[in-house]
């Protein structure tokens, strides 16, 4: 994945369990400074070592703490640099998902290795939303979830997102709001 | 084109009757022409900037002219064609930005059509701005930590070089006591060879303490007056260490006590380099020679400078290895020249840059088949010496009973009393009179008493300094020899060029043969 994920994750153990917490962290995963360069892509394997120690130092259900920052994701991507980006990919929840893959490409002609995921709305009335999930990658969809919960968020909604199937190709989600 | 496909493919769209009455916008033309509705007249909203906008629109109606429509009031403008229809006309147009940047700007992927290359060229841009701006926030990040880890090392080094210096001065006591004990035990083999045991492990401790001085940054390069043939001596074991086990190394020390002021691990360095040249010209084996001789400045001598004394000392690093050819010989001082495949060309370059920062040269004598010689020609340190106040030399020598009958008066001054005590008896056994104090005021009280021939102190002295003492001394009595001994090798420039300094622990021996050479 990017680096900016990790230093999305950095940024979200800082915030809430303070810097000793995250050396701990930094420390058990084996990962330094140069781990954490925004434009950067690095091995899954890299990724998914800082995820797990997180879980494990912070104590949490790893599926939880997947939610947890996929929430966090988008606020730290709206404190970003890539504010302007989020903010032209959408102004309401529905536009936002429906544009996600066209900017996730030009991520991928950007960073030549990077995997982008793709999301489709499939269906939208009034409150609710029925989103595909499609990923090379598995064991990611509580971090969707968390996407979605930090979206409604974004755009002053209250609301919920549930999982309704998922398979080793697509999971589907349905986002209820008010 | 049915309305449907029309607001996918110009989500702007406009479509006007005849007349220019708005009769329906596409989804995103509000947003991009603020207040535009069906059933307002076109021209209310927008200007083609022709003096009649409508015979204009009309002109163009159908052909491939592109039209640019600006908003009257708030908005952005819109660029497209106008094509004709049943009931007037469509404007096919779609937003046209000024410029590739979103900052600021309400712009979303929805105001634009399916596959407007202005979406992918947007984004480009936005995202590279986005990623400098990530890779300044980036630089900075590691400049911060680089600085923390900077703080974080030299704190380590600080604490890691007082550990080293208090431990060596434990060393330095019980080598003195070992010294003591000696003296007491002549006769006895087995107990001097306990001692001896106890003294080379304290020795070997020291070593340590120096590694960790020198990871701690505590200086190794003061330059010292070094007994060149004794520094070559004491490192036989490390020197052939260095040229390899395939190479023999024989030593022909000729300059017993001649001293050269100089970095002793720079000249170490200079020595070892010159042995992995010659070990590198002898791939199977043999015999390096590690020379020393003395030899008077002479008139072929132009291009050494010249010593106080006029005197130099030759250090030979002799190979019996393939040797240079002219050309080679010729550029073998080069910076950056090398013959070998790996090299880089900068150990030759460094070592004449050495020998000539220290008043030298360096020379190679080579022939191709023959072998070569490098040697290093560096002047003799001596002190400037007055003959009429040099009473002590002799006073040193009366000191052990070889004629003037007056004793060599020292001040010794040491905070750690286990070591005073030791230096005291030892020097006295010598035949020094010591005057022993623990502290720089105790020592500046008996200075301002009496007089002493040397002023013999530890430099670091509790919450007070052995070299601010010594200057205090020797400007009270320019004819006092200061003496400084301490773990840590001294700053050149906080040294007077006339002190001498001993280093801890100390070898008792070397000190009053120290002393009595002053």
């Amino acid at each position: 994945m990017y680096g900016m994920i990790h230093r999305a994750l950095r940024q979200m153990v800082l915030d809430e369990r303070g810097e000793e917490v995250w050396s701990s962290i930094q420390r058990t995963a084996n990962v330094g400074l140069s781990d954490f360069i925004s434009s950067a892509t690095y091995p899954d394997e890299v990724t998914q070592r800082l995820l797990s120690t997180s879980s494990e130092v912070l104590g949490q259900d790893s599926g939880k703490m997947l939610e947890q920052f996929g929430q966090f994701w988008i606020r730290y991507a709206e404190a970003s640099s890539f504010a302007s980006i989020l903010a032209f990919t959408g102004q309401d929840l529905v536009s936002f998902i429906s544009n996600l893959d066209r900017m996730h490409r030009t991520i991928e002609d950007v960073m030549i290795n990077a995997r982008m995921p793709s999301f489709s709305v499939l269906a939208h009335d009034v409150g609710q939303i029925r989103v595909e999930y499609r990923s090379t990658r598995t064991g990611l969809a509580p971090f969707v979830s968390g996407l979605f919960l930090g979206l409604l968020e974004r755009f002053n909604l209250n609301g919920s997102v549930s999982l309704i199937s998922e398979d080793s190709k697509k999971s589907i989600f349905v986002i209820h709001y008010e | 084109m049915n309305e449907h496909q029309r607001n996918i493919i110009f989500p702007a769209n406009i479509c006007v009757d005849a007349d220019f009455k708005i009769l329906s916008i596409g989804p995103v033309a509000p947003r991009l022409i603020h207040g535009l509705k069906s059933g307002g007249y076109l021209f209310d909203y927008v200007a083609c900037g022709h003096p009649n906008d409508e015979d204009y629109l009309s002109s163009v109606s159908g052909s491939d002219k592109l039209v640019r429509f600006e908003p009257k009031g708030a908005g952005s403008a819109v660029v497209g064609w106008v094509v004709p229809s049943e009931s007037g006309y469509i404007l096919a147009v779609r937003i046209s930005p000024d410029k590739f940047f979103l900052d600021g700007s309400s712009l979303q992927i929805s105001d634009f059509a399916p596959g407007d290359p202005y979406v992918h060229g947007l984004l480009m841009f936005t995202m590279q701005r986005a990623m400098i701006e990530e890779q300044k926030a980036l630089t900075i990040e590691l400049s911060v930590s680089r600085q923390k880890t900077e703080n974080l090392l030299s704190r380590f080094s600080r604490i890691a070089g007082f550990m080293a210096h208090d431990f060596n001065n434990f060393l330095s006591i019980i080598r003195l006591n070992c010294d003591r004990l000696a003296n007491d035990l002549a006769e006895d083999e087995r107990l001097l060879r306990l001692i001896d045991i106890i003294r080379s492990t304290a020795a070997r401790g020291s070593a340590i303490t120096r590694s960790l001085m020198t990871l701690s940054n505590q200086r190794e390069d003061t330059s010292l007056p070094v007994p060149i043939d004794q520094l070559i001596g004491e490192n036989v074991a490390f020197l052939s260490a260095a040229a390899g086990a395939r190479v023999t190394v024989a030593v022909d020390l000729r300059a017993p006590g001649a001293r050269v002021l100089a970095s002793p691990t720079g000249l170490l360095n200079c020595v070892v380099n010159l042995l992995i040249n010659a070990r590198d010209a002898m791939p199977s084996g043999g015999t390096i020679s590690i020379k020393t001789f003395p030899k008077a400045h002479s008139a072929t001598d132009h291009d050494i400078g010249v010593a106080d004394n006029g005197h130099f000392i030759v250090l030979q690093i002799v190979d019996s290895g393939t040797g240079m050819s002219e050309e080679v010989l010729a550029r073998a001082f080069e910076p950056l020249f090398s013959t070998k495949a790996t090299g880089n060309g900068l150990g030759l370059a460094s070592v004449r840059d050495f020998a000539l920062a220290l008043g030298g040269d360096a020379r190679i004598l080579s022939e191709q088949s023959s072998g070569t010689t490098v040697e290093l020609v560096l002047p003799v340190w001596s002190r400037t010496e007055d003959p009429t106040t040099n009473r002590f030399s002799d006073v040193g020598q009366d000191a052990t009973g070889m004629g003037d009958p007056a004793p060599v008066k020292i001040l010794v001054v040491d905070d750690e009393p286990y070591a005073l005590e030791a230096l005291v008896e030892l020097l006295g056994a010598a035949g020094f009179e010591v005057t022993a104090c623990t502290s720089a005021k105790a020592a500046e009280a008996e200075l301002a008493v009496r007089t002493f021939n040397v002023l013999l102190t530890d430099i670091v002295l509790k919450n007070e300094s052995g070299t601010d003492l010594a200057k205090l001394a020797a400007s009270r009595d320019p004819d006092l020899n200061v003496l400084l001994m301490s773990g840590y090798v001294p700053i050149d420039d906080q040294l007077d060029p006339k002190w001498s300094f001993v280093r801890k622990p100390i070898n008792t021996q070397a000190l009053i043969e120290t002393i009595r050479s002053l």
